[in-house]
């Protein structure tokens, strides 16, 4: 059938002369979002790159991979000035109190990617000196498995941090 | 025959020292007893013929089913001669109830990390050595894991075949994996 | 009811109980680190803790610092942050299954670590490698040498404030995990180096990627040296630097670039060969004064020669196969599985329990970028090794660091850290 224009609803249209609000430099958007996109832009990692699994993050900054096209480029060894841990390799015994002060140093807003197996889970050294997981002793936000993962599943691990930090509310900026 | 120059000049030199010898796999292993093992040491080091230099390792071997014939621990040291090109090893056997050897701190200097490590995971004291603390494990960590009767445990891993054991009763799941069929 | 589970048998208190001691409750400890104690000098000295989270100790190494302004009195390495007992796991694995924990230990160089374990196997099993083998072993350990070096020279360079080396390295470090994938499926960890011989002959596109490497590799190594060897920064920082004498070299049982840049020509390549490297043609760079120049160049010069000996290699690479064929260690063929039952019981046994050395111990060592490697062995005749010492080559060089670093200024701690080109999986294991 033919399409007819009865019933169609006239949508203003942009005359001579005349910009829409986007062209004229205008977006409409909520604060949430604003402060929300701010954050999983330019997400700063804490350098935390323990074993074999920090090889394959520091290869993440490589020409190849460049995780600085997704705002996360700056290494930060201070973990004040940080706003994401990537735990990169297995914990032992001994560094696990070393994580979680290094954790409580962190400024909110924080998030912890866990990278690797022996990070998630242990790994394969179910034993007396790993810790198995992390996660007994931070908060994590994104696991990570692979043994190494490839430089794109961390690329890929941070990409779904960014889409989970839009999905957020700021809480602690706005009280 | 890899080791043959060190026990030649140790027969030669300290016969009192050198309790037995053997060798397989091309190598050649000396027994040496406690009491003489820095003298050997030093030996080794010096001597024109020896010049074993290198100290390679130091590690226990932990046979706890030979006691009572035979002492528990086979303390094994490795020298090694750069400018003869060759490297030796040297066994001292000590029993369970009195895990200490001689410290070679002061012929070798690598030899103060290396007794540190083999006090930290197998728990074979070193006399004389300055400070013997944990090396590899937490100051304040119980027993010494490489022991035989040490037990190594991360956490339980749940299979069907053992799920009483590995999860409590509130955790396991309705259906097993397997039983659903 | 309480079974042997797959991890050994359980221990005798429940571990999910209250009384079940873990060693060491991480919730509950408050967190700081494990005190080292360091004798103070006098009043003006000041101790310092280089933590184990700093982004110039390659890894999680502490150091205890005493200082006097900014020269360091004495320096107390504090080690064990990444113990993971690999010791024990090898006790309970069995031989084949050991060779993915190895390639976890230096983990910069992996191969060097199946190919350690490997040899010191065979040895026990009294079983040669036939010539494909032992040919694609040495090809594929020295890329993994260069590797090594490469990052070495990235990471030491981005430590004294240099970025561009560190970019241009890891770019090239890539075409050699493109490599790795290639042969194996993974870039790194590849465990590609197993007891009999190798997981797989290599496929067809192999020669392509070689031939390329090969074709590159020496202009590429030229330009990394352009950017730093007569930069007056670098030679400033690091001339006369954590100078160590040969006697103290040896004293510490130091091996390997640090052995060699203190001017002694030891090498276990060419001292006592392995895996057919006595049929090769290369040179060992020496240095002459013991400092961290002379370590970074032997470490280029390394990297070269290590070209040389692949070009030789691969020219030369014989047809045959890659695996032994002792029927002890190699699995039966596809034909017999087809057609032999016990072939297939056989291949079952073989790949579920491994095989059984003799009893016995032996000692097998290896050139690896650090240094010795080495794997002494016991074996008291069952599937699985009963005791497996690892000599790591960056333990006995790092024991030598406060030695080298007495009376430096602090900021040349960082250098002489990146010279020793330590691993810290290797140090702690």
């Amino acid at each position: 059938m033919a399409v007819s224009d009865e019933g169609a609803i006239a949508l203003p249209r942009v005359g001579a002369g005349e910009r829409t609000a986007v062209q004229a430099g205008v977006i409409t958007t909520t604060i949430e979002k604003v402060i929300q996109w701010g954050r999983y832009s330019s997400l700063w990692p804490a350098l935390f790159g323990l074993a074999c699994c920090a090889i394959e993050m520091m290869a993440a900054t490589n020409p190849r991979y460049d995780q600085s096209r997704f705002g996360a480029e700056v290494f930060r060894a201070s973990p004040r000035q940080a706003d994401m841990m990537i735990v990169a390799g297995r914990v032992s015994q001994k560094m696990a109190p070393v994580l979680r002060q290094i954790y409580d140093q962190m400024p909110e807003p924080k998030w912890v990617i866990s990278m690797g197996a022996c990070a998630s889970s242990g790994g394969m050294f179910n034993n007396y000196a790993i810790v198995q997981g992390v996660d007994k002793i931070v908060p994590v936000d994104i696991y990570i498995p692979g043994c190494p993962p490839r430089p794109e599943g961390l690329l890929d691990a941070i990409v779904k941090l960014q889409k989970k930090i839009a999905g957020e509310r700021p809480g602690s900026l706005l009280g | 025959m890899i080791g043959r120059r060190a026990a030649d000049l140790l027969q030669r030199e300290l016969p009192g020292a050198v309790l037995r010898s053997a060798d397989a796999y091309g190598e050649q292993t000396v027994w040496i007893s406690r009491e003489r093992l820095v003298e050997a040491c030093t030996l080794l080091r010096d001597h024109e013929e020896g010049r074993y230099t290198v100290p390679q390792f130091v590690t226990a071997v932990d046979w706890p089913d030979r006691e009572p014939e035979e002492p528990r621990f086979d303390v094994v040291y490795q020298l090694r001669s750069l400018h003869y090109n060759d490297w030796c090893r040297l066994i001292v056997q000590v029993t369970e109830d009195d895990p200490t050897v001689p410290t070679l701190e002061r012929v070798f200097a690598g030899m103060d990390w290396l007794e540190r490590e083999m006090w930290d995971l197998l728990g074979v004291k070193a006399e004389g050595h300055h400070d013997l603390q944990r090396l590899l494990m937490p100051v304040d960590w119980d027993g010494h894991p490489l022991r035989k009767d040490y037990v190594s445990f991360g956490e339980p891993v749940a299979f069907t075949h053992n799920i009483e054991w590995a999860l409590p009763e509130a955790e396991r799941p309705p259906i097993l994996p397997g039983e659903s069929r | 009811m309480t079974t042997a589970g797959p991890i050994g048998p359980p221990p005798k208190v429940d571990p999910l109980s209250d009384q079940y001691e873990h060693g060491r409750d991480v919730l509950g400890v408050e967190t700081g680190l494990d005190s080292v104690d360091l004798v103070e000098l006098d009043e003006n000295t000041m101790e310092l803790n280089m933590g184990p989270q700093h982004p110039s100790t390659h890894g999680v190494l502490r150091l205890v610092l005493n200082l006097d302004g900014e020269i360091v009195r004495e320096c107390r390495p504090d080690i064990g942050y990444l113990h993971t007992g690999f010791e024990k796991d090898f006790e309970r694995h069995t031989y084949q299954q050991c060779i993915p924990y190895t390639d976890r230990m230096d983990y910069l160089s992996p191969l060097f670590n199946n190919l350690g374990f490997s040899l010191a196997a065979e040895k026990l099993l009294d079983i040669e490698v036939p010539p494909r083998g032992q040919y694609l072993r040495v090809i594929l350990c020295e890329l993994t040498r260069i590797a090594s070096h490469l990052l070495w020279y990235g990471t030491s360079a981005l430590d004294l404030g240099a970025t561009s080396p560190f970019l241009y390295a890891w770019r090239d470090r890539e075409k050699l995990l493109d490599i790795n994938e290639l042969v194996s499926g993974v870039r790194m960890h590849t465990s590609f180096i197993r007891v009999g011989g190798l997981l797989a002959d290599v496929p067809d596109d192999f020669n392509e990627l070689i031939i390329e490497v090969l074709a590159t590799f020496p202009r590429l190594i030229d330009e990394h040296e352009l950017l730093i060897t007569k930069n007056p920064i670098w030679r400033e920082r690091t001339i006369g630097l954590g100078t160590l004498t040969p006697e103290d070299a040896m004293s510490y049982g130091a091996t390997g670039p640090v052995l060699r840049g203190s001017g002694i020509p030891y090498d276990l390549r060419k001292a006592q060969p392995y895996s057919s490297y006595d049929h090769f043609d290369f040179d060992v760079p020496i240095g002459a004064h013991g400092d961290v120049y002379d370590r970074y160049l032997v470490r280029m010069q390394e990297m070269r020669e290590s070209l040389r000996i692949i070009e030789q290699a691969f020219n030369n690479l014989p047809d045959g196969p890659v695996n032994t064929s002792d029927r002890r260690v190699a699995l039966p063929s596809r034909n017999e599985l087809n057609t032999s039952m016990e072939s297939l019981i056989y291949h079952f046994k073989l790949v579920t329990e491994g095989f059984r050395p003799p009893r016995g111990q032996v000692y097998s060592a290896v050139e690896s970028p650090r240094g010795e490697l080495g794997f002494y062995m016991v074996s008291d005749g069952s599937n699985r090794p009963y005791r497996c010492k690892v000599r790591a080559p960056s333990f006995s060089n790092l024991s030598a660091l406060p030695h080298m670093v007495r009376h430096e200024l602090i900021a040349d701690v960082v250098a002489v850290i990146g010279s020793i080109d330590i691993i810290l999986g290797d140090v702690d294991r």
